[in-house]
């Protein structure tokens, strides 16, 4: 055994070395790979896959809503914009009075984008704190009760091309459409109010295959502020469903509310 | 034929007296004593009253007629003048001896002392001798120890080496630059894009590396202030590196020019002057990093309150965007007056901690300079060697050469001092003081001539027709002893003794010659 010891030396001393630097690829690898750390988490909205959102939200500030009422659309709106994430857009305007030659009463601003989009930052979240806050202030004035006895009308149907053409602005977005309103239109065409001028059955239709009705598709609509406790309030209603179905947007039930607690981040699911 | 008079007999008592009115008939006065000695003295004084008395005595007795001119025998007066001058005799011849014994015994004390001195010197003589043997042993057994110690040690090197003393000074370099960088950072305009790039960075690092991000990126989106403090911590360097390194070479040349182990050709000005140039170096970075503190407080205050008023202004401005519903904006600015408070306040904790830390910095500061000299220092290669310094063995040599060599001139002088001595007892015993009694006698047999003569012509007789004075006048003294009779050891005794140690002082001092001239 000791003759054949020295054969073996070099094999052994091969093994020895080789085995030492095994011993050291491991020791950095483990230890290079510990030298980072965990890895940041992911934001939430990319953790989950979340679209952003387009919130588009239309008050109406017409002398058929009471200062009740106004009071609630501003309570629910701040509760809603605590759902707004980075790179969510945020549209505001108001109900024309009229017609579509008005000019509109609009604000829109994109919630501020994360400075790394895949990574959590604290400075983003004061970022979008104070803009949440700010767009909260800045709201106010959608449902400021002062100024509103000038009001000439409500026309729903107009607003609702501004509100596509909103949407069709920001296609990658998931919009969603929060009407602060009774839902009752009320100009020299159509007036819902007390059904004076209730459109006539087939109307929807008509002016679909007339193309007027704007494009909605996609669109998830929340309606807040509408009664649905009477007979005419339900043939509003239906209108409406009917309307939105046509156009391509999404009315669930559920989203029909006249007192809302709270409205859903995501209303229509999904 | 006189016998010849020692030197300490010179005739001071032959001078002829000037009360006598008629000189005697000059015979050479005899003078067994030397001049100044006490027994001459009384011998004079004794022969001049005799004489006086000799005279007064012959007058009253030629008054009287005496002696008669048939009288028969010697007269009363003349033989009570004859007890008178035995009597002198008697007292001279004590004193004589006296005097002489005392000198014997001056001579032999002179003499014991000397060789007895003599005898210890050659004994201290030869405890020299013994010590230097005993050095020289030291010395080769010393000398073996340091070799072999320094052969085992492979002949090494003072200094250290040039990787270590690079890789020191690389460290007290960076810890140097990561305590002056951020002082330029804040002096030097800020970039907001800069700041907000840092910012993102320091935000986004992270594990264990974040804090050398964090680092890196404030010296990374700072090229001004890292190249300004990289400049000035090199500067610094350098200035210590030639410091210390000139400083050791002035060290070692002065330590060659004080044990003169080489022949000097350089001037001690060719490292003075680069050290005092780079000590004064030093001191004008470490005096622009000081200034740099001290200003620092100053000019965080002042950019605090401009970076505050630019908030407010950002913060107004940011107030009328969201009046206008542009919130992004607002926002934008609402995050800039963030940053720039952000910025401003921590810039003003930082010059204020860095104000109230200029002192302690600038000991740190002082002590990495230190550090950094004394590793130039060290690092500085010695091109002496080490050898076996033999200087402490040489001087004690040399110190017991010169003892040695005092011991010998001393122990030769007492030797050739023991000679005269040893002579003078030879002489004191040879040469008889009192051999010189005849003469004396004769002196004093001449006061009787005197009485006989000055007794005739007061008579105006011829004394000789005097019956009492034929027969010529004697005195009958018993002669003195010898000198041999008071030494207590014989003269030849000293001077074997003195062969003796002569003899062996010759012996010793040929030791100590060989081994005071042998080489190590």
């Amino acid at each position: 055994m000791r003759l054949l010891l020295p054969l073996f030396q070099p094999v052994i001393n091969a093994v020895r070395r080789l085995s030492l630097v095994l011993l050291l690829g491991v020791a950095l690898g483990v230890g290079v790979s510990a030298c980072g750390g965990d890895p940041p988490p992911l934001p939430p909205e990319i953790a989950d896959g979340r679209d952003p959102e387009l919130l588009i939200l239309v008050y109406d500030r017409s002398t058929s809503v009471t200062e009740a009422e106004l009071q609630h659309y501003e309570e629910a709106t701040r509760h809603r914009l605590d759902d707004l994430v980075h790179g969510d857009r945020i549209v505001a305007m108001q109900i024309l009075e009229l017609s579509l030659d008005e000019d509109p009463i609009r604000w829109a601003q994109d919630v501020p984008p994360r400075e790394f989009r895949e990574r959590v930052m604290t400075r983003d979240s004061v970022a979008r704190a104070r803009f949440i806050q700010d767009a909260r202030d800045y709201l106010t004035r959608f449902t400021d009760n002062e100024d509103r006895d000038d009001f000439l009308g409500t026309d729903i149907l107009s607003t609702l091309h501004l509100v596509a053409a909103e949407a069709a602005a920001y296609p990658e977005h998931r919009a969603t459409l929060i009407f602060f309103s009774d839902m009752l239109q009320a100009n020299a065409v159509m007036n819902m109010e007390g059904l004076v001028r209730m459109p006539p059955a087939g109307w929807v239709q008509q002016q679909a295959r007339m193309q007027t009705l704007p494009d909605l598709s996609g669109v998830c609509v929340v309606v807040v502020g509408a009664r649905t406790d009477t007979p005419a309030s339900q043939r509003v209603r239906s209108f409406w469903e009917e309307y939105f179905e046509v156009t391509g947007a999404t009315l669930l039930p559920r989203n029909y509310q006249y007192r809302a607690v709270r409205i859903p981040e995501r209303a229509c699911g999904g | 034929m006189p016998e010849q008079t020692p030197s300490w007999m010179t005739a001071k008592g032959t001078e002829p007296s000037p009360a006598e009115p008629t000189p005697v008939p000059a015979s050479p006065t005899p003078s067994a004593l030397p001049a100044g000695s006490l027994a001459q003295g009384m011998l004079d004084d004794a022969l001049g009253r005799l004489r006086d008395e000799a005279r007064r005595t012959a007058r009253a007795d030629a008054e009287q007629g005496l002696p008669a001119l048939d009288q028969e025998g010697v007269s009363s007066s003349e033989l009570e003048l004859g007890e008178r001058c035995r009597s002198t005799f008697q007292r001279w011849v004590a004193s004589a001896r006296r005097e002489t014994s005392e000198k014997l015994a001056d001579a032999e004390g002179a003499a014991s002392a000397k060789l007895g001195r003599a005898a210890l010197g050659i004994d201290r003589l030869q405890r020299v001798t013994n010590e230097l043997v005993r050095l020289k042993a030291r010395y080769s057994l010393r000398r073996d120890e340091v070799e072999g110690e320094l052969t085992r040690g492979g002949g090494r090197r003072r200094g250290i080496p040039t990787p270590v003393y690079a890789a020191a000074l690389l460290f007290l370099g960076l810890v140097e630059f990561f305590a002056n960088a951020p002082v330029f950072s804040a002096l030097l305009p800020r970039d907001p894009l800069t700041e907000r790039q840092i910012r993102l960075l320091t935000e986004t690092s992270v594990g264990w590396f974040a804090g050398a991000e964090r680092v890196i990126a404030q010296l990374v989106f700072r090229p001004d202030a890292t190249l300004l403090a990289l400049g000035i911590i090199t500067f610094l360097c350098v200035l210590c590196h030639f410091f210390g390194g000139s400083l050791r070479e002035l060290v070692m040349q002065g330590d060659r020019k004080e044990n003169r182990y080489t022949v000097q050709g350089r001037s001690m000005l060719e490292n003075t002057v680069p050290l005092v140039l780079t000590g004064a170096g030093i001191l004008l970075t470490l005096g622009v990093l000081y200034d740099a503190r001290v200003t620092l407080g100053e000019v965080g205050e002042e950019r605090f309150t401009q970076d505050m008023a630019q908030v407010e202004e950002y913060r107004r401005e940011a107030s009328w965007l969201r009046v206008d519903g542009e919130l992004l904006a607002a926002n934008q600015l609402s995050n800039r007056a963030d940053d720039l408070q952000e910025a401003a306040v921590e810039m003003r904790e930082y010059a204020a901690a860095m104000a109230r830390m200029t002192f302690p910095v600038l000991l740190l500061n002082l002590t990495l300079v230190l550090a950094a000299i004394s590793a130039a220092y060290f690092h500085r290669r010695d091109s002496r060697s080490e050898h076996f310094d033999e200087s402490p063995f040489e001087e004690r040599r040399r110190a017991f050469i010169e003892q040695g060599e005092e011991v010998a001139q001393e122990v030769s002088g007492l030797l050739s001092e023991v000679s005269r001595d040893i002579r003078e007892v030879k002489t004191l015993v040879t040469l008889n003081p009192m051999g010189e009694w005849p003469q004396v006698v004769h002196q004093l047999e001449s006061v009787l001539s005197l009485y006989r003569a000055e007794n005739g012509r007061a008579r105006g007789l011829d004394p000789r027709t005097v019956t009492a004075f034929a027969a010529a006048p004697t005195l009958s003294v018993p002669s003195p002893s010898a000198n041999g009779e008071l030494i207590t050891r014989s003269p030849d005794e000293y001077g074997v003794e003195r062969s003796e140690l002569s003899a062996r002082f010759n012996q010793v001092r040929t030791r100590f010659n060989e081994e005071a001239t042998a080489t190590w």
